[in-house]
């Protein structure tokens, strides 16, 4: 059900710039995965067949780094994007969590469990995909820091004890699994499976969306395009 | 004098060694004399080569033997030739002992059929008393046909000195006449006692066989540069230099520097108080099988030792009875090094990267190289950072709190984390899934709209 016209107008919701920045985001951390757990599973048949297809522990080293590399720079574009250029900017702004956005989970949650609650009205960016950017923030922040201790370990044995350094390890593993878990049960499930996007949200890739939809899923965006006069509001449906 | 070592061909023509008869016979008795007297000072006198020993002259022998088509038949035996290659004589060694000097017990022409064997041990009795007390020697005593006699591996008629090249039993060509025996299936096979076939030829793959083989060194070990000569005996017995005690002396008669380094690190030292678990050179390095470091079927190749020092640090009943620190191995393994060793990083530090290889030594010993004031030198050879801060955890971490507090509050952490995350996901989209069914009504949610 590619959005292509046909069922409604659309409207731009991400642009190409973003949506580059999110396939990078992608692939990097895909490709961080499963070069990290073929190490952090190296135990296990699934570890010893990544190692291999990667080339051995060289190899995987090689290829972590090259998508450190690559995420890094991604995250330094980002901060430049977010703080100098005004589309950036407000889309960052946009993101900040508020306290709205606990009213309207405890709404949701109670509108499915069938008590009385109004349907929340959100905004450009609901609560979940807030949580979303926020942990992949944080995420990537603790990755990079605790990576770049462990990419260049002769460094960081001159300045800090053992101990630190292997809890850093640990953590670096055990923040992977949390990454994976929240990118493949939370985030999939969000894109993929939620009864109101299935098959799935084409926005990432088309970078538009459905009058319509804008409307149901983001109502206080819609309001606020329609009255600047983006869209119109009769042309939905 | 002369007569002894004169021989005549079968027609009576006089042979080339008389034909040099043209030296003065004056300095000719000289010559003899001074030999004779040296002679007289050895214990080979006995028995001296020029002597005339009892018996018939050589060309008594040879009007026989000199024939090629002379064979002699036991009873149920093929014919055997016992022609005698005068050419082949005059070649060897012993080109200068009369006929009788071995063969002795002659006292008729002709002679028994059954004669005594070669007397070597009457001018080599240093030989004759050591090879006696060989497993060989023995075995020759029980009269067992495959025992080997001074001949099978020396040669007859056709006898060389040793550092000829080409005796039988010179360095580069040695092992091949052990291994006619010793890799022959047959014989061991009539001999449960004897070594397997698989491990005796393992040598000729072994860095020692390729030194020899390969690269054609005279001073590459070959069987008996380890096992001993005509004193052999079995690895079992103490006074073998194979034997456990005396492996490191015998490894270190070449590897000098090496023997001086084992002797003072914890396994050499424990050896010499009498454990006899510790392990001395064979212990880590294999026997036949032994290939130098570089080679990744050593036993002590980088991807390897962790397996070979864990054969005894990883062996409870060892690891219990010696007090051994325990689960050296597993927590190697579970980290980095250990598995970058594992997936055949030759570079990641194993075992002996840190803790030595022939010097290594407990901790508790401040020359150790993991001695905690050594740690930071000991890091440094591959971390050139790595400073007395960094030393201050342990190396070996177990995933317990006494062990590692961090990395076990870490991983508790995250453990928690991790399930928590799951409820609350996973309870979200049942609670959302529970929420659409309600909203379309009583009908199964049907995803798509």
């Amino acid at each position: 059900m590619a959005s292509t016209g046909g069922r409604g107008a659309e409207v731009q919701r991400f642009t190409l710039n973003e949506r580059l920045q999110h396939g990078v985001l992608m692939v990097s951390t895909l490709v961080l995965l499963l070069s990290g757990f073929s190490l952090l599973f190296h135990d296990l048949w699934i570890g010893r067949w990544l190692l291999w297809l990667e080339g051995g522990i060289a190899g995987r080293g090689l290829i972590h780094r090259w998508a450190a590399g690559l995420l890094m720079g991604l995250c330094g574009y980002h901060l430049l994007y977010i703080l100098f250029t005004a589309r950036g900017h407000q889309q960052f702004m946009e993101m900040r969590p508020r306290w709205r956005d606990v009213r309207d989970f405890v709404q949701v949650m109670r509108l499915n469990l069938g008590r009385p609650a109004a349907r929340p009205a959100f905004d450009r960016f609901d609560y979940r995909q807030k949580f979303q950017y926020s942990a992949i923030f944080l995420a990537s922040s603790t990755m990079i820091l605790s990576g770049l201790v462990l990419w260049f370990a002769s460094e960081a044995m001159a300045v800090m004890p053992k101990w630190l350094f292997d809890a850093l390890a640990v953590l670096h593993g055990g923040e992977s699994v949390v990454i994976f878990l929240v990118l493949f049960v939370w985030h999939l499930y969000d894109v993929h499976l939620r009864p109101e996007v299935f098959p799935m949200d084409w926005s990432w890739i088309t970078g538009r969306i459905r009058v319509a939809d804008l409307q149901e899923r983001h109502p206080m965006e819609y309001e606020r395009l329609r009255q600047a006069g983006v869209i119109d509001g009769d042309a939905q449906r | 004098m002369l007569g002894g070592i004169q021989r005549a061909t079968a027609d009576g023509r006089p042979s080339r060694k008389t034909g040099q008869g043209k030296i003065p016979a004056a300095i000719l008795a000289m010559l003899v004399a001074i030999g004779l007297g040296l002679l007289a000072f050895g214990a080979e006198a006995a028995a001296a080569p020029g002597g005339k020993p009892a018996g018939p002259a050589d060309r008594e022998c040879l009007r026989c033997h000199g024939d090629p088509a002379l064979t002699r038949a036991q009873p149920g035996e093929r014919a055997r030739t016992t022609y005698v290659d005068r050419a082949v004589l005059e070649r060897s060694r012993h080109a200068r002992v009369a006929c009788a000097g071995c063969h002795g017990g002659i006292t008729h022409l002709p002679h028994a059929a059954k004669l005594e064997r070669a007397a070597c041990a009457a001018c080599h009795p240093r030989e004759g008393q050591a090879y006696a007390q060989s497993i060989h020697g023995r075995g020759l005593a029980r009269r067992d046909a495959d025992a080997p006699t001074c001949q099978r591996c020396h040669g007859g008629h056709d006898i060389v000195a040793v550092n000829d090249p080409a005796s039988r039993v010179q360095p580069l060509a040695q092992a091949k006449i052990c291994m006619e025996c010793h890799a022959d299936r047959r014989i061991t096979a009539r001999h449960p006692e004897m070594p397997s076939v698989l491990v005796i030829r393992a040598y000729a793959d072994s860095v020692h066989g390729q030194a020899a083989s390969k690269k054609g060194l005279a001073v590459a070990p070959t069987c008996t540069s380890c096992h001993g000569t005509h004193a052999l005996t079995p690895a079992d017995d103490p006074k073998s230099p194979v034997h456990r005690g005396q492996v490191a002396e015998t490894c270190g008669r070449c590897h000098q520097g090496i023997l001086a380094e084992y002797r003072d690190s914890i396994h050499g030292v424990a050896l010499a108080k009498g454990i006899a678990e510790s392990p001395t050179c064979t212990g880590c390095h294999g026997e036949h099988t032994i290939a130098a470091p570089s080679d990744p079927a050593s036993t002590v190749a980088p991807g390897n030792i962790a397996k070979t020092c864990g054969g005894c640090h990883a062996a409870e009943r060892i690891v219990r009875a010696y007090g051994l620190a325990t689960k050296r191995g597993e927590t190697y393994a579970d980290s980095f090094h250990g598995i970058a060793s594992k997936f055949g990083n030759p570079e990641a530090a194993n075992c002996a990267s840190c803790h030595g290889f022939h010097d290594v030594r407990p901790s508790s010993d401040p020359r150790s190289r993991v001695a905690k004031a050594n740690l930071p030198a000991t890091c440094g050879k591959c971390h050139p950072g790595a400073g007395a801060r960094f030393a201050e955890g342990r190396v070996h971490i177990e995933k317990t709190r006494e062990s590692a507090p961090g990395v076990f509050y870490v991983r508790t952490f995250y453990t928690w984390f991790i399930g928590i995350l799951m409820v609350c996901f996973l309870g979200y989209m049942a609670l959302e899934f529970y929420g659409y069914r309600r909203r379309r009504g009583a009908g199964p949610p049907k995803a798509s709209s």
